[in-house]
């Protein structure tokens, strides 16, 4: 017996799966963000300057139509993803890390450095934020680099809220005492030990912040608070419910740029499923019992499964 | 249903409350099956205390968990049966299961410390037992917190403690109070004593064969700890890699020493005060 698991557990171990769907979701943004950078050589038209008639559904010579204005859909679909995924991932890098740092510091340290960190993050949760960005967003001069800035400074302190509570339970944790009675530094101890832990929780806030910038780019840019002629998805979507879209019948004008918004969102929560998955064995452990039952995912309730090889019952 | 949930604790002295047959258990690994028991058959009556003894890893624990179907992922039983009182666990439905477990079989577990809510008192938290179940058993009488913890010697009013409260050794008798809540014919308990000193041990364990004869439950008792089982127990299975290699009672275990090579060394291997040879 001993000698089965060992090899068993030997073979097993070099394998570290990635799920497909992590695959696919990993592709498909890397597609998107290749995309946005050919921007200038794959888009067949400027995307400012009008390229023919208006409200052209899709044909050859415009692959997803024309706006009501008469621009190209497709190049400004690939023109706005520069924007769009820009703004969104950077915003979602900063906050995150911000809000992880202060968050995951405060829980760890606690006494006063809790209390000012907390400080902090309340007095920046109660600021109302869309009259915060507003007001920031018009001292500062127009471009996308302000409207990365007023959007982290509004969106750290929900993660910071997030992140402490869950370090806060963490440290408690057995493995986090041995981790310090094995006289590991404080911050080796939150790197190693407490952050990763809360990776799946760290995953979901990323999706979630990405989203959150790319519409709210849009909504700052039409406030008048960014550059009003920035193309970016948000914005399209802006200029066809503008253009009335919706009445004329023109679809391609605003179902495009919807559907970018909802991959890129879709392709994220892939990743997500998958960092949820691989970040913790009691998940990985699961996932090994439904393949060598042969079912679906089952119900997570704690009965142990019972599957027959002797042919007797 | 068409059978009483609880039955109530008869005296029927060898009435079989567990029959456990061939039973296989493994853990899934990467590509197949790692085996932990491979083939075991083991039987408590009621009223009986049976020990399931052997080293670290041998499947003793894996039983144990095996018998209320509560071992986790990777955990999968690939073979046997598991007839509480008669009646297939293995074949249960999610549900049957669901009202079977505790009410029937009740399972006391090594660390009480991480099985106890540590936000609701104790008292409650057996309360919270008994109305899980309300439902099932219709009009069946209970007895009340207080009078369990009086019966596993812990003053009723404790029950208003929180568990971090009591001492390590009033946990693991909180736990057997809790274990006993809904009259079960079986209590299976994995290490129950392991984390307490051997005064604690002895005086739990004879806190639980005296309850055994008042109220006639089974016990499965899983242990690594030879003297204390030898003591109490009324059988003893020794196990290695998964199977049971030796079944007997601790009388004929003080005169055999064991008639298996792993069991004798287990004997062997059990300090004597003043017969200790410097090794």
């Amino acid at each position: 017996m001993t000698a089965t698991l060992v090899t068993v557990r030997r073979s097993g171990a070099r394998r570290r799966r990635i799920p497909v769907i992590a695959i696919v979701g990993l592709a498909v943004l890397a597609a998107a963000c290749l995309a946005a950078l050919l921007a200038p050589w794959l888009a067949p038209y400027p995307p400012d300057v009008p390229a023919g008639a208006g409200s052209q559904p899709p044909s050859l010579e415009h692959p997803l139509g024309t706006t009501t204005q008469g621009f190209d859909v497709l190049s400004q679909l690939l023109y706005g993803a520069r924007t769009s995924l820009g703004v969104g991932l950077a915003v979602a890098g900063i906050t995150t890390v911000m809000g992880l740092a202060i968050g995951v510091i405060a829980a760890y340290r606690g006494g006063w450095t809790d209390s000012v960190l907390s400080l902090l993050t309340n007095v920046f949760l109660v600021l109302p934020g869309l009259p915060l960005i507003v007001v920031l967003a018009a001292f500062l001069p127009p471009g996308p680099s302000t409207i990365i800035l007023v959007l982290s400074i509004t969106g750290w302190a929900f993660g910071a809220r997030l992140f402490r509570s869950q370090a806060l339970s963490l440290r408690t944790r057995e493995f986090v005492a041995a981790a310090e009675t094995a006289g590991m530094g404080r911050l080796r101890v939150m790197g190693t030990q407490i952050v990763p832990n809360m990776a799946s929780i760290i995953a979901a806030f990323v999706v979630n912040q990405v989203v959150f910038a790319i519409t709210a780019e849009a909504s700052l840019e039409f406030l008048g608070l960014g550059d009003p002629t920035t193309i970016s998805w948000g914005t399209m979507l802006f200029w066809a419910q503008t253009g009335s879209a919706l009445l004329l019948g023109n679809w391609w004008e605003f179902v495009f740029p919807g559907l970018a918004i909802a991959l890129t969102a879709s392709m994220l929560t892939f990743v997500n499923y998958a960092v949820d998955e691989t970040s913790s064995p009691r998940l990985q452990a699961r996932e090994l019992v439904h393949r060598f039952l042969g079912t679906g995912t089952r119900s997570s309730s704690l009965i142990t499964p019972v599957r027959r090889t002797d042919a007797s019952s | 249903m068409p059978r009483p949930d609880v039955s109530p604790a008869t005296p029927a002295a060898s009435a079989e409350v567990l029959r456990i047959d061939a039973l296989e258990v493994g853990y899934v690994v990467a590509d197949g099956v790692a085996p932990a028991v491979r083939g075991v058959d083991l039987t408590v009556r009621s009223g009986e205390l049976v020990a399931l003894a052997g080293e670290s890893g041998c499947g003793k624990s894996t039983i144990a968990q095996s018998v209320l179907r509560i071992l986790r992922p990777p955990g999968v039983i690939t073979g046997g049966r598991i007839l509480l009182e008669g009646e297939d666990v293995l074949a249960m439905s999610p549900a049957r299961l669901r009202r079977v477990r505790w009410a029937r079989a009740a399972i006391v577990m090594q660390n009480s410390l991480t099985a106890l809510d540590p936000v609701h008192r104790v008292g409650d938290q057996i309360d919270e037992v008994v109305r899980a179940h309300r439902r099932d058993h219709g009009g069946g009488r209970h007895r009340t917190t207080g009078e369990l913890l009086e019966m596993v010697g812990i003053d009723a009013r404790r029950g208003r403690d929180y568990p971090h409260e009591l001492s390590g050794g009033m946990r693991q008798r909180a736990a057997i109070a809790m274990a006993l809540a809904l009259s079960p014919s079986l209590i299976v308990m994995d290490e129950p004593t392991t984390a307490l000193d051997v005064v604690v041990q002895r005086e739990i364990l004879a806190m639980v064969t005296a309850l055994q004869h008042e109220l006639g439950f089974g016990v499965l008792l899983i242990s690594h700890d030879l003297p204390l089982l030898t003591r109490y127990a009324d059988r003893i299975a020794v196990m290695k890699d998964g199977l049971v290699v030796e079944e007997t009672t601790p009388a004929e275990l003080a005169v055999t020493g064991g008639v298996d090579s792993y069991t004798r060394r287990l004997v062997a291997s059990v300090p004597r005060p003043g017969t200790w040879e410097a090794a």
